[in-house]
């Protein structure tokens, strides 16, 4: 893996805290942890973890009530609103557990539909093409098999051109051997383009596929491997 | 036991927080069914409403339910039989009678009638009820429009010949009261034979104001009409019930009358033939009695004559016998005696002569004297006799108080439209309502899905769960319709009764009561809409296993639409417009909801812009384009042809008259087979100069029409009310003339009154006679008042002008007329607005929740808040578009339909709708839709892309 691009993801002190009346619940509670660019780093945890709720601060989508997040020298805590849409229009590709995409549009308009807001995208036919749909780019979604609608989802991701990479929990919707091909792709990705991946999982036994193994509990990381040779997701049984 | 009732309460706090929750889908439908059942229940309730109000205040003025005339007055008698007639509460006879009122030259004809103290109320607003003869009691609107004021003196001419008995003891009153009269509503006064055939205004005297051995009409009150609301069929039914054995009763009074009146003019004319007879024998004796004196006279003179000649016989015999000497100074003196006594006699007898030829000379005038006077009486009784002859019979009319009392019909008419009103309108905007509630509560019930689901795999029976739902549109419904007619049956009415007030200026009772039964019909109807809805809804989704609902509901497929297959069009869309074309497709439950409701709604402004159009466009084009007068100015009744060719000459020479012509203008009945119609004869002497004064052309397509004598052009309003086309034909019936027939040959555009245009050489064929002219027409070089009033001025120093009128003067009467349907006008747009605001409101409000997921992803994306927006902007302003062009269609047929059945018969609405109107339309949608969007703005900003992505976990 390359190391340039150092800390390339920085949480520090991150606390995201619900307050509802006198409960205050603490979904992070001061996390910590760095990801360097290029890396393949899966997250795991039990349910109700802060799993989700570390990827969607990273996403933008969510504010940490404390802390600083540190994303490509820029301090995402920090940014209003506005920017933080910016960064997620800018930077960030997400993908989803139920696809989300547009029902209405064809697999090539639901990819076109991200670039068209993009400073510096990749050509949306080439991109499905990488992912192997290149016989679907006119399909409803709901044509679509879920592996293959996955494979949009993260087709739209990737055209962007993001900085990063968030997948939360992409093949939860999957069967066993759809779930593998589309890690695959993932980490492809990753390796051919160097772009940071991060996804989430509560299936640890994809663990040893990533560069980094981060185990977050209670909301803290429990602990935070580093795989020196990740193995090909075709090799991983579960 | 606990279990259950833990069961219970768990589930109704999640009824009441599911309320607060969402407190802005169930305030929306609460205010969408408020709305449908206020507007539905307010305008049906407004015709009820406007009857009782109208009721209430013949109650409280005691108005008569029947009206009995003839044509040779009542009798006492007669009205004893009348009051005994089965169902006839009381009657109340009294006089009445026309007059021309004159101050200076301006004479106007007034009704004159008796005061009564129980029926047929009056109301002061100034001054007092006349206390004794001398005082008359005057109408308001007569006195304002006419400058006379509380103390002033009226001076009444009857029109009567000279010798001709008149009706009223005197001929001047003064005005003790000013005021109004239950018997006349609006501003109808009546028709008449005086003047130019219009009463002006009415009068009111005491009884022993008039001078007649017969009363002159006679008001009647019918058992049990009192507890009847007016313009009822019930009222209807009860009175006719009475007025038809009237009739039969009024038949046989008529003929007794007749009888009587015959037979005692028969007796006077017997009493004078006999009279005459002994007369004419009186007469005879004496100069029997003369010629017998003349003879005794003769004979007395014959005597007298014989005895001189035997006298002077004796004498000349004593002179002869004188030769004796001795007797001869006796013979002397007795010769002297003798020749005395001839003497004597001589001079009686030249006495006696001459008394005989003074006497008989006088007695030769006498005769003659006499039988002069016996040819007079002779001559008058053959004409007293004529005269009998050419007595009719009476003609009896038992009028029910349509034709009675003025303007009664067109106030229940009124109530008639509003009901036809009722039945369209309301129900446009009731289904539009209806369906926006029922939309939303289905969506509600297929957002709670999984909850749904997850309350059926714990064990909750279908009742259980559903009863949240039905709650729900239970008590959203019940609220709204609570509101709707607590507002709506209150509020609507009063404005429409207000707006319509204007025409009845004095009729000031407004009984609004809360009409039940059209808020129940609303409120149930809607409760079947939005129950209905939510327990099929509910069907839909407890058909499904537990499940399948607890998985999210599998999305709806994306389709190609048909607008995809013309690739040039297909082409040229960016992509966003694309999915914007096919979202509207796509979900086509909500496509034609929102086309309905923006339809509906800009219908409805169009029609309330339309209908401000059309009202106020007829005053414009009635004395801008079709009447070109500027004034009128009325000959007196009895002014002779050179009067009036010298009124004629001095508008010759006045400089500010641009032209004038000749006219006989008066009010003429038209006959059909049911109805009967008042329409003005309008005949022009110059009938060349026809155009200048008066256009007659097509409404439709603007021909010109010529006016020839062939037939008669009669205006489009009273030929759609008398049902006659071209070519048909009608009888006319005018006071003192007789009835005629004419035919049709073209029917004008006209949109005040009505008219019958008559050329003079067809009026002399039909009535034998040239026409009188009675008025002049007018036309001003300027159009300013000062110029007017100057004409005017001149004019009515010319003793044989008794009237004026001024065009101008009568297009602002109208057009304040006109004023008071801007309010119901504006009750419409404002409606109609609101209707648009909560639908689109509402639609957008469901169209967000349910696409929470798709907005959220755009956001995850990276779109801005206004790309966000605009996403959904388009779909609103494609819908808005289309329901606009939906609601142009819409609202042109609304707006014919509602134009035919608010129109007062007295005039004729324009079918126009200018082009502004459409414009205004169009821009209060836009201006809503926009509105709307921004409050979606809002909305769409505060979507949380966390919760709105969060996977079922």
């Amino acid at each position: 893996m390359q190391n340039q691009g150092k800390d390339f993801v920085r949480m520090e002190k991150v606390s995201k805290v619900y307050r509802m009346g006198e409960i205050e619940i603490r979904a992070v509670d001061e996390i910590e942890f760095s990801i360097d660019q290029g890396e393949f780093v899966v997250i795991v945890g039990p349910s109700g973890a802060g799993k989700t709720t570390v990827l969607n601060i990273l996403g933008g989508m969510d504010t940490a009530t404390s802390g600083h997040v540190w994303v490509d020298g820029n301090d995402i805590a920090q940014y209003s609103a506005k920017q933080l849409i910016s960064y997620r229009r800018d930077d960030i590709g997400f993908v989803f557990q139920f696809y989300n995409l547009i029902p209405n549009l064809t697999a090539l308009e639901n990819v076109e539909l991200a670039l068209q807001i993009c400073k510096d995208p990749l050509d949306a036919e080439k991109v499905l093409n990488e992912v192997g749909l290149k016989e679907r780019l006119n399909n409803f979604p709901a044509q679509l098999s879920g592996g293959e609608q996955q494979r949009v989802s993260i087709a739209r991701a990737l055209a962007k051109n993001p900085k990063l990479l968030l997948c939360d929990e992409p093949t939860g919707a999957l069967d066993y051997q759809t779930g593998k091909a589309i890690l695959k792709l993932l980490q492809d990705m990753c390796r051919q383009r160097g772009m940071t991946v991060i996804v989430i999982t509560h299936n640890s036994a994809l663990a040893p596929m990533a560069d980094r193994v981060i185990k977050i509990k209670n909301g803290k990381v429990s602990s935070m491997k580093m795989n020196e040779h990740p193995t090909n997701v075709e090799e991983i049984e579960w | 036991m606990v279990g259950a009732a833990m069961k219970k309460s768990a589930l109704k706090k999640e009824f009441v927080m599911e309320i607060k929750k969402s407190v802005s889908r169930f305030l929306s439908i609460l205010f969408i069914v408020a709305l449908g059942v206020a507007f539905f229940s307010g305008i049906q309730s407004t015709a009820p409403d406007m009857r009782y109000s109208a009721d209430e205040y013949f109650d409280q003025h005691g108005l008569a339910d029947l009206k009995v005339i003839s044509t040779l007055g009542l009798t006492q008698e007669n009205i004893e039989t009348l009051s005994t007639i089965e169902g006839v509460e009381a009657v109340y006879p009294g006089y009445m009678t026309d007059v021309l009122c004159g101050v200076e030259n301006s004479e106007k004809v007034l009704h004159v009638e008796c005061m009564f103290s129980e029926v047929n109320g009056i109301d002061v607003i100034e001054g007092e009820l006349p206390q004794k003869e001398g005082e008359c009691f005057l109408d308001a609107r007569f006195a304002e429009m006419n400058g006379y004021e509380l103390g002033d003196i009226l001076t009444f001419s009857e029109g009567k010949q000279d010798g001709e008995k008149t009706l009223l003891k005197g001929t001047t009153y003064t005005v003790c009261g000013i005021g109004s009269s239950s018997a006349y509503i609006s501003f109808d006064r009546g028709s008449t034979t005086l003047g130019t055939g219009e009463v002006s205004g009415f009068v009111y005297v005491l009884p022993e104001n008039f001078d007649s051995k017969v009363y002159s009409c006679a008001y009647l009150t019918v058992e049990g009409a009192r507890d009847l609301t007016a313009y009822t069929e019930e009222y209807d039914e009860c009175v006719q019930k009475v007025r038809d054995i009237l009739e039969t009763e009024t038949q046989r009074m008529g003929k007794e009358r007749y009888e009587e009146i015959l037979s005692e003019a028969k007796g006077s004319l017997a009493n004078a033939n006999r009279e005459l007879a002994s007369g004419k024998r009186e007469l005879q004796s004496e100069i029997d009695d003369v010629k017998e004196q003349l003879r005794s006279g003769r004979l007395e003179i014959l005597e007298g004559e014989k005895a001189i000649w035997d006298g002077e016989q004796e004498l000349a015999e004593a002179k002869e016998g004188l030769a004796d000497s001795q007797m001869q100074i006796l013979a002397k003196q007795i010769i002297a005696a003798g020749e005395e006594k001839i003497n004597n006699g001589k001079i009686e007898l030249a006495d006696g002569q001459r008394r005989y030829a003074e006497g008989k000379s006088e007695a030769e005038r006498q005769i003659e004297e006499a039988q002069e006077t016996i040819l007079d009486g002779e001559q008058k009784i053959a004409d007293a006799q004529r005269e009998i002859d050419e007595i009719e019979e009476p003609t009896w009319y038992v009028w029910n108080r349509d034709n009675a009392f003025m303007d009664y019909t067109s106030c229940g008419e009124n109530a008639e439209r509003m009901r036809n009103i009722g039945e369209v309108f309301p129900v446009i905007f009731f289904l539009v309502a209806a369906l926006v509630s029922l939309t939303t509560m289905t969506r509600m019930v297929e957002e709670e899905r999984t909850q749904i689901g997850t309350l059926k795999a714990l064990g909750y029976g279908k009742m259980a769960i559903m009863w949240k739902y039905l709650g729900y549109a239970f008590l959203a419904t019940i609220l709204g319709s609570v509101l709707g007619i607590l507002v709506g049956e209150k509020i609507l009415p009063f404005i429409i009764i207000y707006a319509y007030g204007i025409m009845f200026p004095y009729m000031d009772s407004m009984v609004i009561p809360y009409n039940i039964g059209y808020g129940l019909i609303a409120s149930i109807a809607a409760l079947v809409c939005t129950m209905g809805a939510t327990l099929a809804s509910c069907y839909r989704e407890l058909a499904d296993t537990p499940a399948v609902l607890m998985r999210p509901p599998a999305p709806k497929q994306g389709k190609r639409v048909w607008l995809e297959y013309l690739p040039f069009l297909w082409k040229r869309l960016s992509f966003t417009w694309k999915s914007t074309v096919r979202n509207l497709f796509r979900y086509k439950k909500r496509f034609f909801m929102t086309i309905l409701g923006i339809g509906g709604s800009m219908a409805m402004m169009l029609v309330g812009f339309g209908l401000r159009d059309s009202i106020m466009d007829i005053v414009r084009l009635q004395y801008k384009e079709i009447q070109l007068h500027d004034g009128m100015a009325v000959f007196e009744e009895d002014s002779t042809p050179e009067e009036r060719e010298q009124v004629m000459d001095q508008l010759a020479q006045m400089e500010n008259i641009e032209g004038y012509g000749e006219v006989l203008m008066k009010k003429i009945t038209l006959q059909d087979e049911k109805k009967s119609r008042d329409v003005y004869l309008f005949v022009l002497k110059e009938i060349e100069d026809l155009d200048q004064f008066v256009k007659l052309r097509s409404r439709t397509t603007k021909e010109a029409y010529t006016l020839d004598d062939e037939g008669i052009i009669l205006t489009e309003k009273i030929a759609k009310l008398l049902g006659v086309s071209v070519g048909d034909t009608v009888m006319i019936e005018d006071g003192g003339q007789k009835t005629v027939e004419v035919k049709i040959s073209h029917i004008a555009e006209n949109y005040l009154q009505h008219y019958l245009y008559m050329t003079p050489s067809l009026y002399e064929k039909l009535y034998g006679q040239e026409p009188e002219y009675n008025s002049v027409l007018f036309q001003s070089t300027q159009k300013d008042t000062e110029t007017r009033n100057r004409i005017g001025e001149k004019l009515l120093q010319d003793k044989n002008v008794v009237n004026l009128s001024y065009t101008a003067s009568l297009e602002k009467r109208v057009n304040d007329m006109l004023g008071s349907l801007n309010i119901v006008i504006i009750v419409l747009i404002v409606s109609a607005g609101m209707l648009a605001f909560v639908v689109l409101y509402n639609l957008n409000n469901v169209n967000i929740n349910e696409r929470k997921r798709e907005l959220a992803t755009l956001k995850v994306l990276g779109f801005y808040d206004a790309e966000v927006s605009s996403y959904v902007y388009r779909e609103n302003i494609l819908l808005t578009i289309i329901g606009a062009v939906v609601g142009v269609g819409l609202g042109i047929f609304l707006h014919r339909y509602i134009v035919v059945t608010v129109e007062i018969d007295m005039c004729m609405f324009g079918r126009n709708i200018e082009f502004a109107s459409y414009v205004f339309s169009v821009l209060l949608t836009f201006a809503f839709s926009m509105i709307v969007n921004v409050f979606m703005h809002f909305k769409l900003k505060k979507i949380d892309m966390v919760e709105s992505l969060k996977s079922v976990e």
